[in-house]
């Protein structure tokens, strides 16, 4: 059944026979019904005969007994009844033929009951006539009765005649109705029962049906859905159009994009929604909707092209379109495209990059090339991968000579070649930097080269190139032999410094050694002689003694401190850590026996221990303090004050001062000179070296010395060492 | 008096050498001084040699040499006395006017005794020579085989 119903054209034959049944049912029905209402129509009609035939009889009865009235009485009012029914009778009789036209028998029979009424009413006329006239009388009244009552009964008799035929007319027509009648309901309710039970089979069949489709369009609608949803999930941007080129759907993904929503794009032309220019010249480009549509091929977007969203952003896109094809008609399109912003932009950033190698390696050739020194680097097959400027030149080729050469195809002589090589071989393998002096002898002129070849990693750390630079070091190499000529010219001469120092030496110390001999011996024999005839000398003669004998014990002393002014240039430093409180500790020991009979006051406070080397400072503070006790030798009052300052540069200077005569300070050049003296020999023996021998000693430990003085006021020796701990 | 032992003074300067004199007779030594003028003589004298070949068994307590002397200098004499398996107990004073310490050093490592820098003032130099004469001649001990032979 279901098949049945399902399929079309079963359903229509199915809907045209039920239709043809409807139809004969109602034209029966109709037809039946018509049949009925005419035989109804005929059963009146009789009905109606029946009624007028007695009606006649009736008018004919009132005009009868109206004209006895008005004879028995005179009274004309009587005949009221028999007027009307003059009047009716016509009218009546008319009727009555009107209604039997279609039976002759009856019409006939009609005609006979016209005539008679007729002939009755005349009589009666006649009667009344005749009553008026007063010639009425009684055997005319019994004349005219009779013939009346003669007229009246066969009237009656007709009239009863025509009843009988029309009563019988009826059955038949009543029989006939209510046949029809029969049938027409019995047809009335068949036809009544088919259309229910259509209806009913297409109601439960429209019931069906609808179920169905709701079913199919819940099923279409689920895959609609899925569509839809499919279509909103993926990740690329999606737009539909029908056959025009108009859109019927766009996903989520394409509504952001071109930020037009899906109802105000529905209908659009697709160009005004995916509207693209191409990304240098913004020009539109063909639609590739309309592209496809024209001829139904799947095509892609050219590159580079911006979608301009609603909003006039501009987005890199990528795009395909294809047709929808139904059968062998393209019904829509079908628009695919994705924002390649990010892989655009990490596109451009490769051309970006790409240009920027190139730029930087353009700018690397240009900064390699600005050096005088020639560059190549080799790969590892010991080919030229790169050669700078000074490098074309120094062979006398060109950039692309160089490409993928070796240095025997360059023109280097073999032999040069293998060193060469095996030195960049070894830069390779070691990973560390070589170094290779070359000789071209080839010229008039000798040129020297050093190659130096290093090794460029790759980013595992292996030897990917050798760069060797090349330079011309003749000017050097030229400079490097004239100094070592210079060299050894100085060697020698330093060698005949050195000897002139040593003879130097060797004179001071045969002059210190000779002259302390003869010194000695003059002290020593004028103190012999001076023992032997001392008593008897004169006293005079006793000062001579003692003169010669101070002459020759200063001269001993002259001689002593000029050696050892003379040693401190030669012999090396030897530096310790010394504690200045036990030199000066034993410098004033030293000094106790000549301080026996002097008023002197020591205001020594606590010294550091300083890196010097200990004889030589001894000799520093043992100067400074002799010649403090010695100037202050005619003080009443002598005060030595010894001490140290930490001054802010973290330097420690120290220093020696006393009240004594002090200096001048505009002899100050003089003070530190050698032989240099402020005093005489009668105001304060000494020998002009002491204070030398200090800034000697001082400078040779890297110090400085110094002194402030005023005359008759004192004076105060600084120094300062720089290495002390 | 004979067991006093010679003390041997070689000094090429005359004077030096009288004054030496001078000042260890100040200090009543009994030792006799044997006085050589030069190191060879000095050499020939301590490996009796040449003009002393015959004192063959004449060794001196103690030897004052000058450092600065004609053919043979007081280092090559110090060496000789030092290298010798007989001569090397004797005490050795250089006693020199040379106060250079490389002087010193050399003289210390061939094994000088002691080594004394010849004062100027002759005050110092009789008391400095009396002391030398008086420690070496009196006061220190010579091993007995260079005393009794």
């Amino acid at each position: 059944m279901k098949s049945i119903l399902l399929n079309g054209k079963n359903l229509n034959i199915i809907f045209i026979i039920v239709i043809a049944v409807i139809i004969a049912i109602s034209g029966f029905t109709v037809f039946n019904f018509t049949q009925m209402n005419e035989s109804n129509m005929w059963v009146q009609h009789t009905d109606s005969v029946l009624f007028s035939l007695e009606t006649t009889l009736s008018i004919l009865k009132d005009a009868e007994t109206g004209s006895r009235g008005y004879l028995l009485t005179s009274e004309k009012d009587f005949l009221d009844p028999y007027y009307v029914a003059i009047s009716k009778l016509d009218e009546n009789v008319l009727a009555i033929k009107k209604l039997t036209a279609d039976n002759p028998s009856q019409q006939k029979k009609v005609d006979t009951l016209q005539s008679l009424s007729f002939k009755r009413i005349y009589l009666i006329n006649e009667a009344i006539k005749l009553f008026d006239q007063k010639k009425f009388d009684h055997a005319t009244a019994l004349d005219l009765l009779v013939r009346g009552k003669i007229i009246m009964d066969q009237i009656r008799s007709l009239i009863d005649r025509m009843k009988g035929d029309e009563s019988a007319l009826w059955g038949i027509r009543d029989g006939r109705y209510k046949v029809l009648q029969e049938t027409f309901i019995i047809t009335f309710v068949a036809g009544l029962f088919i259309s229910l039970l259509t209806l009913i089979l297409i109601i439960l069949n429209l019931n069906r049906q609808i179920k169905e489709r709701k079913k199919a369009e819940e099923t279409a609608s689920e895959s609609r859905n899925l569509l839809s949803v499919t279509l909103s999930s993926i990740g690329d941007a999606v737009i539909s159009t029908d056959e025009k080129g108009l859109i019927r759907f766009m996903n989520k993904v394409a509504e952001n994009l071109t930020e037009w929503n899906l109802d105000e794009a529905l209908g659009r032309y697709v160009e005004d929604v995916f509207h693209i220019v191409n990304e240098i010249t913004h020009l539109r480009p063909e639609n590739p909707v309309k592209k496809v549509l024209a001829n139904g091929k799947i095509i892609g977007l050219a590159n580079h092209t911006l979608l301009i969203t609603k909003s006039g952003k501009e987005i890199s896109v990528d795009d395909s379109c294809a047709p929808m094809i139904s059968g062998e008609n393209i019904i829509g399109t079908v628009l695919i495209f994705r924002d390649i912003t990010f892989k655009r932009n990490s596109e451009i950033e490769k051309e970006r990059l790409s240009e920027e190698i190139s730029r930087q390696k353009l700018f690397l050739d240009q900064i390699l090339s600005a050096t005088s020194d020639a560059i190549f680097v080799q790969d590892r097959e010991l080919k030229f991968y790169y050669a700078n400027k000074s490098g074309e030149v120094l062979f006398n080729k060109n950039k692309e000579d160089f490409s993928r050469q070796t240095w025997t195809e360059i023109g280097l002589p073999n032999e040069k070649v293998e060193s060469i090589n095996s030195i960049t071989e070894k830069v390779f393998e070691t990973g560390l930097p070589s170094t290779f002096n070359y000789t071209d002898e080839s010229n008039m002129e000798t040129k020297y080269f050093e190659f130096v070849s290093n090794p460029v990693f790759d980013n595992k750390s292996n030897v990917e190139f050798v760069v060797s630079s090349v330079r011309d070091i003749t000017t050097r190499k030229l400079i490097e032999l004239k100094i070592s000529t210079l060299n050894v010219e100085l060697e020698n001469k330093l060698g005949e410094i050195k000897q002139i120092n040593e003879e130097m030496e060797s004179f001071i110390y045969t002059v210190s050694h000779d002259l302390r001999a003869p010194i000695r011996h003059i002290g020593g024999f004028v103190d012999i002689l001076n023992k032997n005839i001392y008593d008897s000398l004169e006293d005079n003669n006793k000062r001579f003694f003692n003169i010669i004998k101070q002459a020759t014990i200063e001269m001993g002393k002259l001689i002593d401190d000029l050696l050892t002014f003379s040693r401190l240039g030669r012999s090396p430093l030897n530096l310790i850590n010394v504690d200045l409180n036990e030199i000066v500790a034993a410098i004033i020991e030293e000094f106790k026996i000549e301080l026996f009979e002097r008023k002197l006051k020591w205001e020594i406070s606590n010294l550091p221990i300083v890196y010097a080397d200990p004889p030589l400072l001894k000799v520093v503070l043992s100067n400074l303090i002799s010649n403090a006790i010695k100037y202050t030798s005619g003080k009443e009052e002598a005060v030595i004050t010894i001490g140290h300052e930490n001054k802010d540069n973290g330097m420690t200077v120290f220093y020696v001062k006393d009240n004594g005569v002090g200096f001048d300070m505009k002899y100050y050049n003089k003070l530190f000179g050698v032989f240099q003296r402020l005093h005489s020999q009668e105001e304060f023996e000494g020998t002009g070296i002491g204070l030398a021998t200090v800034k000697k000693i001082i400078q040779k430990h890297g110090g400085n010395v110094w002194a402030e003085g005023k005359l008759n006021e004192g004076a105060a020796f600084y120094f300062y060492l720089p290495i002390y701990s | 008096m004979s067991s006093f032992k010679k003390i041997l003074l070689a000094e090429d300067n005359a004077k030096d050498a009288e004054l030496t004199r001078y000042a260890l007779s100040e200090s009543n030594l009994m030792n006799e001084i044997v006085h050589v003028k030069d190191g060879a003589e000095a050499l020939d004298y301590l490996f009796h040699q040449g003009i002393y070949s015959d004192s063959k068994d004449d060794i001196p307590i103690a030897a004052f040499i000058d450092l600065k002397m004609p053919k043979v200098d007081g280092i090559e004499v110090l060496r000789a006395i030092k290298t010798n398996d007989k001569l090397k107990f004797l005490p050795v004073v250089i006693l020199t006017s040379s106060k250079e310490e490389r002087d010193m050093v050399e003289s210390y490592r061939l094994g000088a005794n002691a080594y004394v820098v010849k004062p100027v003032d002759f005050e110092k130099f009789v008391f400095t020579v009396k002391q030398l004469g008086i420690f070496w001649g009196l006061i220190n001990e010579a091993p007995a085989f260079l005393i009794n032979k």
